[in-house]
């Protein structure tokens, strides 16, 4: 079979316009698949940047990043406010003493006012409490509950 | 006629042919070429996908004509189909053999997918592997035969000087007391002539 005259015979009629628009095809299809296996490698490359990046991050040391240090002349000292203390007057100055130097009087010009057995019993107005009479004249105040006692009145 | 060697006109186009050079399944070709293409289509080379194309495209149609009896339209859709798959799908191989046993595999399926859309009787063939590698071109070449043996004598005449003794289209002309306008018109009628044949034969 001479292969030249059957290809001759097929490509008759317009096979020979369908073959050439078959060819751009295929090789527009060649370029995809290249274009498809580049991006692939490019992910890649990039996944495998990003983890070796990690992976360095957290091996090395951490230090301190260098800082650059601003350096700024310092004007005349009269331009820069500066604040000076001063001393306190002697009525300013608070003496303390130790407790015991502390002494307290009674300020007998003062009279306490009295007050009446209705208007002490009045003091506890929910409290069973009366007021005892004693033998020498004078009168007490008396709680019919221990606990009362304990409560209203100081031990001394 | 010129006084060159009279031209056997009695021998059949079969017998025309042998002798006429190895055949191109007979070329023996280095294994790395079918390596170097295949690998270089995989990875999306625009040079190797047309070298593959050239190789294969007409070879695949003329499978294509015989296994659909001649549907030329089904042909180009099929042959469009496969040939897209296969520069998708393409992997290296070493050998022609490799390379078209892919081929046809990939092309059967789609004629059978085909059948099955369209409802159209399955060829009664099970697997392209029951069909040689060169079962269809020895097909094609018996209907090219017969087709060739139907034409008129001038005619056969003109088609053996240019195709098989690979005279020039001048050379054709003088020999036939043509001019060469008009053998390269009658070759063009004659090419039409047996396509229409063999697409008859085939279906």
């Amino acid at each position: 079979m001479n292969p030249k005259l059957l290809n001759d015979i097929l490509r008759e009629s317009d096979y020979a316009a369908f073959r050439e628009q078959l060819l751009l095809r295929v090789q527009a299809e060649a370029r995809k698949r290249r274009t498809r296996a580049t991006q692939w490698i490019a992910a890649a490359a990039c996944l495998t940047l990003f983890a070796g990046a990690l992976y360095l991050n957290r091996t090395q040391p951490q230090t301190l990043p260098a800082t650059a240090v601003a350096a700024t002349k310092v004007g005349p000292r009269s331009l820069i406010p500066v604040l000076e203390p001063i001393p306190l007057k002697p009525s300013q100055l608070l003496q303390t003493h130790s407790a015991a130097n502390i002494a307290f009087s009674t300020d007998r010009q003062r009279h306490p006012r009295a007050i009446s057995d209705n208007e002490l019993l009045a003091l506890f107005p929910r409290t069973p409490v009366g007021i005892a009479a004693t033998r020498s004249g004078s009168k007490r105040l008396i709680f019919a509950e221990p606990a009362h006692a304990r409560f209203f009145m100081s031990s001394d | 006629m010129t006084d060159s060697a009279p031209i056997a006109f009695n021998m059949t186009f079969a017998e025309r042919s042998e002798g006429s050079g190895p055949s191109p399944r007979d070329v023996v070709v280095p294994l790395p070429l079918f390596l170097n293409l295949t690998k270089a289509v995989a990875a999306g080379d625009e040079t190797g996908a047309r070298e593959f194309f050239e190789r294969y495209a007409d070879r695949l149609f003329r499978y294509m004509l015989v296994i659909t009896r001649g549907d030329e339209h089904l042909s180009r859709d099929l042959l469009s189909n496969s040939m897209l798959k296969a520069i998708r799908a393409m992997r290296p191989m070493e050998t022609d053999a490799h390379i078209w046993r892919w081929l046809t595999r990939i092309a059967w399926n789609n004629f059978i997918d085909h059948c099955r859309k369209t409802k159209r009787r399955l060829p009664t063939e099970e697997l392209p592997e029951s069909i040689p590698a060169t079962h269809t071109d020895d097909t094609l070449a018996l209907a090219l035969n017969e087709c060739v043996n139907e034409l008129p004598l001038e005619e056969r005449e003109i088609l053996e000087r240019y195709y098989f003794e690979d005279q020039s289209q001048s050379d054709v002309a003088t020999a036939t007391q043509l001019t060469r306008k008009a053998v390269e018109s009658r070759l063009a009628r004659i090419r039409r002539k047996l396509r229409a044949a063999i697409l008859r034969k085939l279906s």
